[in-house]
């Protein structure tokens, strides 16, 4: 089933006829250089923004046609966002940061994927005390308090240093093994490789698609030099 | 949500702080203005309420004997009629525990209470009843009198039973002032004063008093003094009291206005720091109405602490009985902030979703702080110079000369005898540098269907000129001056003719008068009937020796300084507006405090990366601060010179519209130059520096070893 289909996409010029799709369980990189893009696509598959032409369908519902309330709606219930800083509350406990967009106040929630995310016991815990990679996890935790269709990830590892990235990008291996869909956005061949697919992304536009059936880097890498990238 | 918003006021305790006090001053000023303006005019009207203060009264020096009331009686205007006895007796017969205690050339005298109507009542308002052994005193002296004292009257001693509340004649602008004493005290002392009568009558409202006085005129009946009205009674009592809660509420309005521009600030801050977190937030689905409400509800708790802090304030200060009016302008100006925060929050609040998501670096904040100091310094200036600026212009020479008084070294009243002795006086006396006498007299005044009974002054004007505001002082025998107030009434102005006692006059002039109710004349001419008083004004090199003289020569006589006179006339509006002043300037300087506490604070925390950088490589605090307060100080300095600029521009015109409800006009806006350009402005910088450097304590907050997270 698809999940999230995009068709002839364009907007201002930065997004130039773009077409694709993510089916449910995959886990899609969109790849490519700083300025390409790629944060745009994101923003308009998720509809923060919209569209000049094409249409984008998230769970069949096409968002070009949702007014912003709606569109309000949709992100809540089907997208979980994870950004490059999680921008965590400081006043609010881990708990309560994990909640802060649910629409079920379930606490027990909470607890079990922080359980999952290996920070079982963290529930109470100040956000200021925790480490990038600790506060990573629960940005992670918040984006799928809402059992989100799809998660939402612009450059999730951009702030953590090596050991962090690698454990987050475990986590969300183990979240694609768990069955949810993924569709993340980075620069970083390395963590590109930990998806099932590659969309090598430049000049707003989807120049090449690799599957990434090993997940490896260095079959990542020969895609990108085969290409002169 | 609770916690979020308690947290969020915990770490940041300047800002929090400045939103509460902004609050607190502004419901603080305009409450305190509107409850003594209630106060003020709800105890003027319910004074006159309860002491059936009459709708037409005139006063009259002389006898009445021969005249025919009965057809003013018999008109159907007239609802209600009595004359009472005043016995006018000379001030320095009223002693108070063997010590004179009546300062100025106000007229005292004795009079027992009415049985229908004007009636002298107790701060209760109730008639007041006096024992023949007893006097009660008019409250205007209830700071040289204490209950249970002895007050000798003309050589009676009676005993201080109280103090009265005269609807009438209480107001300072009054030019008289009414003891009350049994019948039968009344009776003894007359032959050491003088009696005159106050003819009153009562129509069925208010609204009669102007049919019910040109009635009076037309029917010749006795009338050697003023004539007054309810309305202008009224206008008298409220006047004094008036201005300084007129001067507050100002004051409010211009501190409610600085606090609205200084919450858009802290606002933009708050959302520029929590920008990107906001734009998260919408992306993940929560709504911008919801994250709006949520910081709305942040502030508004603030302001609310600070709205109920004033409320309870003045719950303590002020009469209780007003504290319906005071929750009500706590109400409407804690939802006009409330109001302006959510407007502000809503328009600034995720404004470009997409721009701060891909906020990656630190964003300048803060920005036009500078200018925002300047501009509100201007505006504080303003808020603090207007009330001093109109207590120095009240007590200055100019405006006396614009209000119906010779600009002279001393004023002598007399009424009846004596005006041929005191000018054979004047006119011998070598000390004496100059001198000149001015006869009121009682005339009617007619333009087109429109009359007046009004006091015209008859005299050699260009002697002791005042200030016109319009045209000149009359020269020739056909030429008059009219009072503006008595213009307007008249629908008359400057090279308009009236008719005077059946001759044509032209109005060559117009001036302000606040003596006499506001509407008088002048003629250059011999008076045109009997005169009712005479004022000589005299210049002398030795003031002190001409008080003694004519005060022991004409024992009848009232002789005072210019200064003391108008101290006497209007010295408690000076003082009302020197407290509102007082206020105003406690307000400006605490709102300059809290404006530059928070500004240098932002600052400091806007360039913590700066700072902290600085201090890395061996800058010292020291070397750091200095900078800041002198560009924050320049600022403040930039502001007064601006609002020095608007006080001198717009501060004649904000004081006129004032003044002109006194019957002021033209008049010269006089500030005090050294309260406006050196105490004013060195307040300012003073607390603006002191503030600063407050503000910028943080700077110790920040250490050399924080450079790590500085440079991530």
């Amino acid at each position: 089933m698809k999940v999230l289909e995009a068709e002839n996409l364009c907007y201002g010029g930065f997004i130039r006829d773009v077409s694709f799709s993510v089916s449910e369980g995959e886990f899609v990189a969109v790849m490519g250089p700083s300025g390409s893009g790629k944060s745009t696509l994101l923003f308009l598959v998720s509809g923060i923004l919209k569209g000049e032409s094409g249409s984008v369908r998230l769970l069949g519902e096409d968002l070009s046609v949702l007014k912003e309330k709606a569109l309000y709606d949709i992100r809540r219930r089907k997208t979980g966002f994870v950004f490059q800083s999680p921008e965590l509350v400081p006043e609010l406990d881990v708990t309560k940061n994990i909640l802060l967009p649910a629409i079920d106040r379930d606490r027990k929630r909470a607890e079990e994927l922080l359980s999952r995310l290996g920070l079982g016991g963290f529930g109470k815990r100040s956000v200021e005390n925790l480490s990038g990679g600790e506060k990573q996890r629960v940005a992670i935790a918040r984006a799928l308090i809402n059992n989100p269709a799809i998660i939402l990830a612009d450059e999730p590892t951009g702030a953590l240093n090596r050991s962090s990235s690698l454990d987050t990008m475990e986590l969300f291996l183990s979240m694609k093994r768990e069955g949810n869909t993924i569709l993340m956005v980075t620069h970083d061949s390395r963590i590109a490789s930990f998806a099932d697919r590659i969309l090598y992304f430049e000049d707003g536009s989807v120049k090449a698609e690799f599957s990434n059936e090993r997940g490896s880097e260095e079959d990542v890498r020969a895609f990108l030099q085969a290409n002169g990238w | 949500m609770t916690d979020t918003i308690l947290s969020d006021i915990r770490k940041n305790p300047v800002q929090s702080i400045a939103v509460v006090a902004f609050a607190f001053t502004s419901c603080f000023l305009i409450a305190l203005g509107a409850m003594m303006y209630s106060l003020l005019l709800g105890s003027v009207d319910r004074s006159m309420e309860a002491s059936l203060t009459p709708h037409f009264l005139q006063m009259h020096s002389g006898s009445i004997e021969g005249a025919d009331f009965y057809a003013f009686l018999d008109s159907p205007e007239v609802e209600a009629f009595q004359i009472l006895p005043y016995l006018n007796i000379d001030n320095n017969a009223f002693l108070f525990e063997g010590k004179p205690f009546i300062k100025g050339g106000d007229d005292n005298g004795v009079c027992f209470q009415s049985e229908s109507f004007d009636f002298l009542l107790s701060s209760d308002r109730e008639i007041l009843t006096v024992d023949d052994g007893g006097i009660y005193v008019p409250s205007y002296y209830s700071s040289s009198v204490t209950e249970g004292g002895t007050l000798s009257v003309a050589g009676k001693e009676l005993v201080v039973r109280g103090f009265l509340t005269d609807a009438q004649m209480g107001s300072s602008l009054s030019s008289s002032k009414r003891f009350l004493v049994s019948r039968n005290t009344f009776e003894i002392p007359r032959e050491s004063g003088r009696v005159e009568y106050l003819i009153e009558a009562r129509g069925s409202d208010a609204s009669s008093a102007g049919k019910i006085g040109s009635l009076y005129a037309a029917l010749d009946l006795p009338s050697n003094g003023p004539a007054v009205t309810y309305s202008l009674i009224r206008m008298m009592n409220a006047l004094s009291e008036g201005i300084m809660a007129v001067l507050i509420i100002l004051s409010g309005i211009i501190a409610t206005l600085i606090s609205l521009v200084s919450l858009r600030y802290i606002f933009l801050i708050a959302s520029e720091r929590d920008e990107r977190r906001i734009a998260i937030y919408e992306a993940m689905g929560i709504r911008k109405s919801v994250i709006v409400a949520s910081c709305t509800l942040k502030y508004a708790l603030l302001m609310a602490i600070g709205a109920l802090l004033s409320f309870l304030v003045l719950l303590a200060v002020m009469d209780s009985s007003e504290s319906g009016i005071s929750l009500l302008i706590h109400f409407s100006v804690f939802f006009l902030l409330v109001l302006w925060a959510f407007s502000i929050l809503f328009r600034i609040t995720g404004k470009d979703i997409v721009a701060a998501l891909r906020m990656r670096g630190r964003k300048k904040r803060g920005k036009g702080a500078l200018l925002l100091i300047a501009v509100l310094s201007a505006l504080m200036y303003f808020l603090a110079f207007l009330p001093g600026g109109a207590s120095s212009t009240l007590s200055s020479r100019s405006f006396v000369s614009s209000m119906g008084i010779g600009d002279a070294d001393i004023r002598i009243d007399l009424k009846g005898e004596g005006r041929d002795e005191v000018e054979e006086y004047l006119s011998s006396a070598s000390y004496v540098s100059s001198y000149a006498l001015y006869d009121t007299f009682r005339v009617n005044v007619l333009s087109g269907d429109v009359s007046a009974a009004v006091p015209a002054e008859s005299g050699d004007h260009g002697a002791f000129p005042l200030t016109y505001a319009e045209g000149r002082l009359p020269v020739k025998d056909d030429e008059t001056a009219l009072s503006v107030l008595l213009a307007k009434d008249l629908g008359a102005g400057v090279g308009d003719t009236v008719v005077m006692e059946g001759g044509t006059y032209t109005v060559v002039g117009l001036y302000g008068d606040i003596t006499n109710g506001g509407r008088t004349c002048k003629v250059a001419r011999s008076p045109l009937s009997d005169v009712m008083w005479t004022v000589a004004y005299v210049n002398t090199p030795e003031p002190g020796r001409l008080l003694g003289e004519i005060r022991t020569l004409f024992p009848l006589s009232k002789a005072d300084t210019i200064d003391a006179y108008v101290t006497n006339l209007y010295g408690r509006t000076i003082e009302n507006i020197g407290f509102a002043s007082d206020v105003a300037f406690a307000a400006a300087m605490l709102i300059e405090a809290i404006l530059l506490v928070l500004i240098s604070s932002l600052m400091t925390e806007r360039d913590r990366r700066t700072i902290t950088l600085k201090l890395a490589t061996g800058i010292r605090r020291g070397e750091i601060i200095p900078g800041y307060v002198l560009r924050l100080g320049a600022s403040v300095a930039a502001g007064v010179a601006l609002g020095v600029v608007l006080a001198m521009v717009f501060g004649p015109a904000v004081l006129s519209l004032m003044l002109s409800a006194l019957g002021a006009s033209g008049v010269s806006f006089t500030p005090s130059y050294i309260h406006s350009l050196i105490v004013l402005p060195l307040s300012f910088l003073s607390v603006s520096l002191i503030s600063a450097l407050a503000g910028m304590l943080t700077v110790f907050q920040i250490r050399p070893s924080d450079i790590r997270r500085a440079l991530l």
